[in-house]
């Protein structure tokens, strides 16, 4: 009966433990979701706080790049603009003063090289761009040359810009080396003189478009400015390359009225163009300009935007980090007090439902007790009389009924036992020094320790707070307390007993040098019949109702323990043990 | 001196009837019972000293049966046999009337001197009156 008992109670002890397994992956649990909780929530404020940032920082810098481009086409425009009317204008004058020569001068007083070279003096009096002038009959032939190059005599019958000229009346070249060798620009003008045809040609100073066209180049670093012919061949150097008369990789546009800008992504600049035809759509005036150059001035806005970004990310950062963990830890405290609230309600619930289970059982075995003592006493009162007592078993029976007694003796002891960890024992107050309860308590149980050569040291806090407790009750928790610590050293060893004051109660502590107890163990220690003695040396109950008695006192009992270094036990206790209950009593 | 009338009450028939041989046995003029029911009838029918009453029996239990006989037969002094778990009861018991209790599994010795306690307790009631 007593082993199905101990069964039945073990199972619900087995269930507690369970319970008590189940806290310990919850609290896991709990720290894996709340980090995860934390995680999130820290993403998504992250997300809130930055994207706004982003978005505000990108529309700025993206806004005042946007101006930046904007200014800088409309420069370019302007310039392309201005340029195109300048050397429009400057070819124009050039042929219009070229033509106004041919027709006020005959062809025979031009031939004449005294009255060519004053014409030129004059020209070039009046206009510094024309180096040289030249007389060409019909057939091609230069009859008159002055200028710089030994030009008389040359025959240009074959020459693009003669060919052109007899057919147009009027023809500006396009760049080319010619007889001299040196790259140049003719303008060409016919007249028809008595019905032929003659030539009025001047060499243009290339340098003046040169100058137009690098003073169309603006900005930091500066651009690209060149001209291009129809097909494509550069017609001046430009400021930053000598490549006159090459072969550009320009793909030439059809001609087109105006200014056009564009742009072109390459190798990391953004190239931005103004293009326009000039000298009747002979030549692509191009104006480049890098639009990184341009927006050097953006480095600063850029640096000020990073800026303001690394600092509000920072301030973003650490007050979310700080405040989610500050949060998350109070939020994650206040869980795990509640899983060990929860926790501890089950475990009175368990205990309470042990004890009117212990409770039941122990009255069902009484009875038969009550009837083996029964029978064992009338064995005993039949072997008084005469017959038996000659009998030669008589001494083995005397025997046997004693050894019945003694052991419903024991079974009475266990029911006591079991009924004083299921009673309901009430509380008692007094006003209790510490101290004194536990000096008692080692006085009582030295005489064991010392047969045992174990020394029990006590390092007590002087003028320690007196406390409202039960003190028969203290003092049987001690006793268990201190007697597992002599069991579990068994000989040679120390106990240390200590005494301090702790948020306006008192902390006992009792350590022991003995061997300690792996997890699996402390976790059990405090379940009703858990037991590691011997059979007949433990019940399993101490610690249990001691974890009882101070949950009544409205204390608290925990267990610190590590294999081969010992194990020592907390026992708090408040100033009063009414105050817990008062204050349980006020919660709802 | 006269053998003490004794009436024992308990549903658990082993118990009850060892107990009462070995009472017998100790000059004790007993008479058993098995129910509160069959206690109140013979109580009704025969004059006891003392009766020893089971708190926990089926029907009528040890604290109504010890009220009717009280109120049958006053004079009779009642002591209560308790189990650990009707200590309670054994107290309530004693408030209604009982002279004491003891506890089960009980000492026979223990229960011989409450019985004695008991009923010179009857007598020196009796002599008052």
């Amino acid at each position: 009966m007593l082993v199905a008992l101990k069964t039945c109670i073990c199972s619900a002890c087995e269930r507690l433990r369970v319970l008590k397994g189940l806290r310990m992956t919850k609290e896991k649990e709990l720290h894996r979701y709340y980090t995860r909780l934390r995680t999130k929530f820290m993403s998504i404020i992250f997300f809130i706080a930055f994207i706004p940032l982003i978005l505000l920082g990108g529309t700025i810098y993206y806004h005042y790049s946007a101006t930046v481009k904007e200014k800088v086409i409309n420069e370019l425009k302007f310039v392309a603009e201005n340029r195109k009317g300048t050397i429009d204008l400057f070819l124009d004058d050039r042929a219009n003063s070229l033509s106004v020569l041919a027709y006020t001068h005959r062809f025979d007083y031009l031939k004449d090289k005294k009255n060519l070279s004053n014409v030129f003096e004059l020209l070039k009096m009046v206009d510094s761009a024309f180096q040289d002038l030249g007389v060409i009959d019909n057939d091609g032939n230069q009859v008159m040359y002055i200028g710089p190059y030994q030009l008389a005599g040359k025959q240009y019958s074959d020459a693009e810009w003669f060919k052109a000229v007899m057919k147009k009346d009027v023809y500006i070249s396009d760049v080319f080396l010619g007889f001299r060798k040196v790259p140049h620009f003719v303008i060409a003008v016919k007249r028809i003189e008595n019905g032929k045809p003659w030539i009025l040609r001047a060499t243009i100073d290339i340098n003046m478009i040169n100058h137009f066209m690098s003073t169309s180049i603006f900005g930091k670093n500066g651009g690209d400015a060149y001209i291009l012919s129809k097909e494509g061949i550069y017609q001046i150097s430009s400021a930053n390359y000598d490549r006159i008369l090459t072969k550009s990789d320009f793909k030439m546009p059809p001609v087109f009225p105006g200014i056009r800008e564009t742009e072109k992504r390459h190798g990391g600049k953004v190239l931005l163009y103004a293009k326009a035809w000039l000298k009747n759509n002979d030549w692509l005036m191009i104006i480049e300009q890098n639009l990184k150059d341009e927006l050097g001035t953006m480095i600063h806005v850029k640096n000020i935007v990073l800026l303001i970004f690394i600092i509000s990310s920072l301030i973003i950062i650490l007050s979310t980090v700080l405040i989610t963990t500050q949060a998350f830890a109070r939020l994650e405290k206040s869980d795990r007090e509640k899983l060990e609230l929860a926790e501890k309600l089950v475990r009175s619930d368990r205990l309470a439902a042990i004890g009117k289970l212990a409770s039941g059982i122990a009255h069902e075995i009484n009875n038969p007790l009550a009837v083996i003592a029964e029978k064992a006493g009338w064995i005993g009162d039949l072997l008084t009389e005469e017959d038996v007592k000659n009998s030669p078993n008589y001494s083995e029976l005397v025997k046997s009924t004693q050894d019945i007694k003694k052991h419903v003796q024991r079974g009475k002891k266990v029911i006591s036992r079991l009924m004083g960890f299921a009673r309901k024992v009430d509380v008692t107050h007094e006003k209790i020094e510490i101290n004194s309860v536990l000096d008692e308590t080692c006085e009582f149980l030295n005489k064991e320790a010392k047969f045992r050569n174990i020394v029990i040291i006590k390092e007590f806090q002087d003028a320690l707070l007196y406390i409202v407790s039960d003190r028969a009750q203290l003092q049987q928790v001690f006793v268990n307390i201190v007697n597992n610590a002599i069991d579990a050293i068994d000989k040679d060893g120390m106990i240390h007993i200590t005494t301090r004051s702790q948020d306006g109660g008192v902390l006992v502590s009792v350590a022991d040098t003995g061997p300690g107890m792996p997890d699996e163990i402390r976790e059990k220690i405090f379940d009703p019949f858990f037991t590691t003695k011997a059979v007949d040396k433990g019940t399993g109950l101490g610690l249990s109702t001691s974890y009882g008695i101070i949950e009544k006192l409205g204390g608290q009992i925990t267990v610190e323990s590590e294999v081969d270094k010992g194990t020592t036990f907390h026992i708090t206790l408040p100033l009063s043990c009414l105050q817990k209950r008062e204050k349980a009593a006020r919660l709802p | 001196m006269q053998e003490i009338r004794m009436l024992l009450v308990d549903d658990e028939d082993d118990f009850r009837t060892t107990l009462a041989n070995r009472l017998k046995l100790r000059k004790i003029d007993i008479t058993d019972a098995g129910s509160g029911k069959e206690a109140i009838e013979l109580v009704k029918q025969q004059s006891f000293d003392v009766a020893v009453i089971d708190v926990k029996m089926p029907e009528i239990d040890g604290i109504e049966t010890l009220k009717q006989i009280k109120q049958i037969k006053p004079a009779i002094e009642i002591i209560m046999l308790t189990g650990h778990a009707s200590i309670k009861s054994g107290m309530e018991a004693m408030k209604l009337g009982a002279y004491d209790y003891v506890m089960k599994p009980c000492d026979i010795d223990e229960l011989l001197i409450k019985t004695g306690e008991a009923y010179q307790h009857k007598l020196l009631k009796e002599k008052e009156k």
